[in-house]
Formats: structure tokens, sequence, C-alpha cells
């Protein structure tokens, strides 16, 4: 069918122009040389053709045109021609078509086809692709076989001979095959939209169905079987293209009464007429415009109709003459076809707002509950997909700003604290011994100049998630900063603002600088486990760098390598092992006393990143304190400038 | 699922649309300030410390 609109679209283009005079001259000029113009005329006769098959389903125009006058006459012609013609508008495909009906449905299908073929049915078979076969049957029956190349002259030619037949093929081919394929389209149509419709089709079918009847002429029956075919494949289309048939059958409508008003006078004037009804088509094409649009929908449907509705369509139109009863219990038949298929339409719709037909149509099948309850589940999983996507996110961004806004908060305390003289390092007396810092309260702020200028934590008191999502947090109980002990830190390497993220990068004697309300403490990384064995050995050496000229390992010339022995600048332990963050790092036995304890630091984080499979340990020793001169606050110790 | 939300949204489809966009923005809203910090503490890439 989809041809057909095509074919359709062309013809209001071309019609007003062409019709007219191509028709005339392509009559004239195929006459004489058939198989050239064959071509040519094919695509007219396609227009004709398809007017007539479209007709139906191109509805006012193809029906106005094709009405039947052009319809009618030319359908017959055309609608064989159509088909003929439809081949050459659509070499390969229609041709093939055509004959694959032909060699397919001997019977039905192809007695429109074979119609023509049916005389010489296996020629014409052959012939079917090029509207010359056509032409040649034409012209079996009779000379017009020239003329016929265009489909109406074709029809008019048929008709000379047996001018009742010929009317009545033309009226059959015509009226049956817009009228049937209106009908049958109608029909569907109908079922979904209009009732009374398709009975207007049907009765312009009606006649023109009878003059063929009684046209006993192979192209009438020809015509009849290629109708059949055409009304076969719309009503399998219906179902699908019901929608579009609709409005189709509703244009038919209009078209159909023109048609038969267009059937008689080209019974009138059989050859000129059929020249004549092709100007009508002109007109037609004119809301050919209109059709043309219409057409795009039809299209697709067609196609698909020609296969199912051929078998089908076949018996019932060869069958009777009196289609047009036969045609009406088939448009009934139709209709549950289609029912489904606006159900499914419907359904798939549903979400728009017939939700409820949807829902309905679609509980009863237990397909349908298969299916919704897959959808449903695949729903759930790409659901879940995106809400562990947001968690990322989450974690990732998002904890980094609700982090920010804490630490900034903390910050301000603390500064606050620390203008106001309240700092807590100081009111509890001498520092050194047993402070009671508030949990979750800041203390101190930590630099790590490597980091960048603007790398600046405050400290807050305790380790739990609650006060590590707002910064750094000091392990209670360990020393505090500047104090002989170990000043231990835990910190977040992802989100949270992540303050340890890059921990990892940190080499020996790179400078981690505390500030308290009162002074700058300085600390340095020891030297890193490799680093040990030639720290000082070389000039080149790391150890005899000048800002390492405090930092050297802990390890003593003592057979044991004394209680620092086992105090990298960085190591990498499993979560257990809370000996790390003692007085004396990993020797949490040794007996130093607290005066004697190194003032150690030692960050620690988690590793690898988004794991918490093993922990990040950094340790530094403190190499310089800058007390603060009150007098001079914005002093800053010369290490923060260290890159 | 989602079709059956979107069938009983009342009203036109631009105020469906609305409606769906602040659907969704709650459920966002409640996962990243509900939901996401009453699981974190249960998931293991947040835990820093030792001992």
């Amino acid at each position: 069918m989809t041809q057909d609109h095509g074919e359709q679209r062309p013809l209001p283009r071309d019609l007003p122009p062409r019709p007219a005079q191509e028709r005339r001259p392509g009559g004239r000029r195929r006459a004489p040389e058939p198989d050239e113009q064959g071509a040519p005329p094919a695509p007219r006769a396609t227009r004709t053709g398809r007017y007539a098959v479209p007709p139906s389903p191109s509805s006012p125009d193809g029906g106005t045109g094709r009405h039947a006058v052009p319809g009618a006459g030319p359908t017959t012609g055309p609608t064989a021609t159509g088909r003929h013609s439809r081949p050459p508008a659509d070499p390969a495909a229609r041709g093939d078509w055509f004959e694959a009906d032909a060699a397919r449905q001997p019977d039905g299908p192809p007695t429109g086809a074979s119609g023509r073929g049916t005389r010489p049915t296996p020629t014409a078979k052959p012939v079917p692709r090029r509207t010359p076969s056509q032409r040649f049957a034409l012209p079996g029956a009779e000379e017009p076989a020239p003329e016929p190349p265009p489909p109406a002259r074709r029809v008019q030619p048929a008709v000379p001979p047996p001018v009742p037949a010929l009317d009545g093929p033309a009226h059959d081919g015509p009226a049956r095959p817009n009228p049937d394929a209106e009908a049958t389209d109608l029909a569907p149509a109908l079922d979904a939209t209009s009732p009374p419709r398709p009975r207007r089709a049907v009765p312009a079918a009606g006649p023109v169905q009878r003059p063929p009847a009684p046209s006993p002429d192979p192209s009438a029956a020809n015509v009849r079987p290629r109708r059949s075919r055409a009304a076969a494949v719309p009503q399998p289309p219906p179902p699908g293209v019901r929608d579009e048939a609709a409005p189709r059958a509703r244009r038919a409508a209009p078209e159909a009464p023109d048609g038969p008003p267009a059937a008689s006078p080209r019974a009138a004037v059989p050859p000129t007429e059929v020249v004549a009804p092709p100007v009508p088509a002109g007109p037609p094409a004119s809301p050919a415009t209109g059709p043309a649009k219409a057409v795009p929908r039809p299209a697709p449907r067609r196609r698909p109709e020609p296969a199912d509705a051929e078998t089908d369509v076949l018996p019932r139109v060869v069958g009777p003459d009196s289609e047009p009863t036969d045609v009406l219990p088939r448009v009934v038949d139709d209709p549950p076809a289609p029912e489904p298929a606006e159900t499914a339409e419907a359904s798939a719709d549903g979400a728009d707002g017939h939700d409820g037909e949807g829902a309905e149509a679609a509980a009863p099948t237990r397909g349908d509950r298969i299916r919704a309850a897959v959808r449903t589940a695949g729903e759930l999983m790409i659901t879940a997909g995106l809400v562990v996507l947001l968690f990322v996110v989450y974690e990732v961004y998002v904890t980094d700003w609700l982090s920010a806004g804490k630490q900034h908060d903390a910050t301000n305390a603390l500064d606050e604290r620390w203008k106001s003289g309240q700092d807590p390092l100081l009111t509890g007396g001498e520092r050194g011994e047993h402070y009671n810092l508030a949990e979750g309260q800041g203390f101190a702020k930590i630099y790590i100049p490597k980091f960048g200028p603007d790398f600046a934590y405050t400290v807050l008191e305790g380790t739990t998630d609650q006060i590590l999502e707002s910064g750094p947090g000091h392990y209670k109980g360990t020393a505090l900063p500047g104090q002989p002990g170990n000043f231990a830190v835990a910190g977040h390497r992802v989100g949270k603002g992540a303050p340890f993220n890059d921990l990892d990068q940190l080499e020996s004697c790179d400078s981690l600088v505390v500030e308290t309300s009162s002074s700058w403490y300085v600390y340095r990384v020891l030297p890193l486990g490799g680093e040990v064995e030639n720290w000082t050995r070389n000039a080149d050496s790391k150890g005899n760098q000048p800002r390492c000229d405090q930092v050297s390992p802990l390890r003593t010339k003592d057979q044991d390598g004394g209680p620092y022995a086992r105090v990298p600048g960085q190591e990498i332990v499993t979560p257990d092992r809370g000996e790390v963050i003692a007085p004396v790092p990993n020797n949490s036995a040794a007996a130093v006393p607290k005066t004697q304890q190194i003032p150690l630091i030692t960050l620690t984080t988690c590793h690898p990143r988004f794991s918490a499979k093993q922990r990040l340990i950094v340790h530094g020793r403190l190499v310089r304190e800058w007390k603060k001169d009150q007098g001079k606050p914005g002093q800053l110790p010369p290490e923060l400038k260290e890159g | 699922m989602y079709g059956w939300i979107w069938r009983r949204l009342p009203g036109s489809r631009a105020l469906k649309v609305v409606q769906a966009l602040v659907l969704v923005l709650a459920v966002v809203a409640l996962l990243l300030f509900v939901v996401f910090p009453w699981v974190e503490p249960m998931l293991p890439f947040n835990q820093v410390t030792t001992g």
C-alpha cells in the first residue's frame, strides 16, 4: 500500500500538469511505443492505478480523482494498470509484488494481475512487472494494448470490445478496487470508527461490482480478482491501519459517491473519457496534496496488507459477484482484529491518558502480566543502578560540600576562642599534662605546604565518624602538638573534604606545620623505609639536604636499634595495628619516660583509596617550634612557604 | 512502575512534568540527606582510624 501512497504523492504533484498532457500524449505515445512508453505510462498508470488502489486509502483525492471516474474507468484499467503501473513506478518492488502475487496467487490476486494475466496468465505473470505485459494482455484482448499502457487508456481499450464488459470492468475495476479497497479499508476503519462509510463505499462498489459480474471478460474478472486482492490487502492492514483507514474511509466515502458519477462518465465516454477521468484525477490531485499527506500513513500499512489479505480476500471476491454484501461481512470480520490492535495501541499509549483502558486491556493477558513484571523489574534495576551512581556522587562530591561547611564552622569557632583567649590548651595550666579537650572541638590547625598554600584544616578532638566529617581528628589520649609523645591525627582520604587525600605523596623531610594559639610547630616526615640505610652516605644523600638537617632515622646504634627502630616516615598497615599511634610507634611495650619521648606526629588515613582494607600511616618528628609573637599576629613560619 | 506513576499524576503534560521533577528531586534529597548518611557508616571506605 505504501507504494500506492508513494505513487499517489507523485500523482498530486504530477497530476495537475501531467495528467492532461501526459495521459493524452502518453496514451498516444504508448499506443505507438508500448515498451518504451511503458515505463513512463506505468508511472502514469501507477498514478491512476495508485489512485485506484490508494483511493480507498487516500480517501478524497484518490477517491475523487480515482473516483471512480478515473478510478472506475481507469481503475479497472489502472487498477490492473495501476498494479501493472505500480511496478513501473517502483519498478523493482512493485513489479515484484505483482509478479509475486500473480505467481503466488494465481486464483484471486493473480486474477487481478492474472485478470490480464488470466487470459495470458502465464505470460501475464512474467509480464506484470513491466506494464508492457499488461499492455500485451490488454492487446491480447484487443489492440487497445498499445493504449493500455496508460492504465486509463487500457481500460478504455478494454472497454471498446465489450463495452458492457468494459464498463463492467471499468466500473468493477475502479469501483471494486476503490470500493473494495475502500470498503476493506473502510471496514476496518468503519469497525473502528464509521460504519456508515463502509456502507457508502459498498454501494458504490455494489454497482460497480455488478457490472463486472456481467462482464465475463477476463479483464473484468481479472479486475475483480485484483480488486479482491486490493480489498484483501487492505483488510489485513486495517487492524494496524485502522486509524489511518478510518480517515481514508471518510475521505473515501465522499469519494465513493463521486466514484459512481465518474464511472458513469467513463461508461459514457470510454476511451476519451478515460483521458477525461485522468483530468478529474488532476483536480483530485489538488486534493491529492491533502491525500499526499494522508498517503504516508497508509503506505506502511498497505505493504503488510497484501500478503495477508491476498489469500483471504481472493476467495471471497472471486466467488460472489454480489461482493457488496460479502464485503460487508468481511469488514465485520476485520473489525475484531483491529480492535486488538487498538487495544494494543491504547495500552502502549496508556501512559498518556487512556491508561485505564490500557491497564485493563493489559491485565487480562498472561503475557501482558509477565511483560509488566519484567518491565518493572528492569525499571527497578535501572533505578538501583542510578541510586548507586548517586551514592558515588554523594561520597565524592556532596560530602565534600557538607564537610566544607562543618570545617568552616569549626575553624571560625576556633578563631573565636583564640581571639578571646580561651584556648583550651592554655586554660589547663602548663601544657604537657592532661588536657580535657571537648570532643569535637577544634584546638589546632594543620598545614601541609606540599599540598598547597591553601591546605589548612582545623583539627578537632576525637576520631568518631561525626567528628571526622568536620575535619581531621585527634586521637584522644595521644600527645598534643609539641608535646613529647605521638600527636596522632586521622583524616578522610575520600569525600568529607578528603584532607589526607594525597598523604601517599608525602616524602621524607616534607613539613607538617601545626598551629596552636601560642605556637607554630614544625614537624618533618621521617626517612622512608628505603632511605634509612643511605640517609647520609653521600653528599647527595637526602639526609644532607638543608631542610633535613634535623631529620634522621630514629634507629639508634643499639643492637636492637632502640625503641624507635621501627618508625619509618611512611608505612601501610592493617586496620588493627593500633600501635602506630602509640607514644613510641610500633613499640607499645617500650618503657620510655614521658619526658624522654620524641615529639612525633602521626597521620592516618585509609588505604588504598575507596577501601578500608589497610591504613596509610605517616610519621614525622618535631624539628622546630615558633613561638607566636602576640605583637605580630600575622607572622608565619618560613616552612609554610615550602612547596 | 514509572508508567504507573506517570499515569496517576494529575493535570496536563506540563503539570505532570513539573510534578515528576518534584518527585525526583524529593527522592534525591531523601537519598542524599537521609539514606546515604545513614548507610555510609556501614560501608568500608571511610574508615581511616586504626586500632
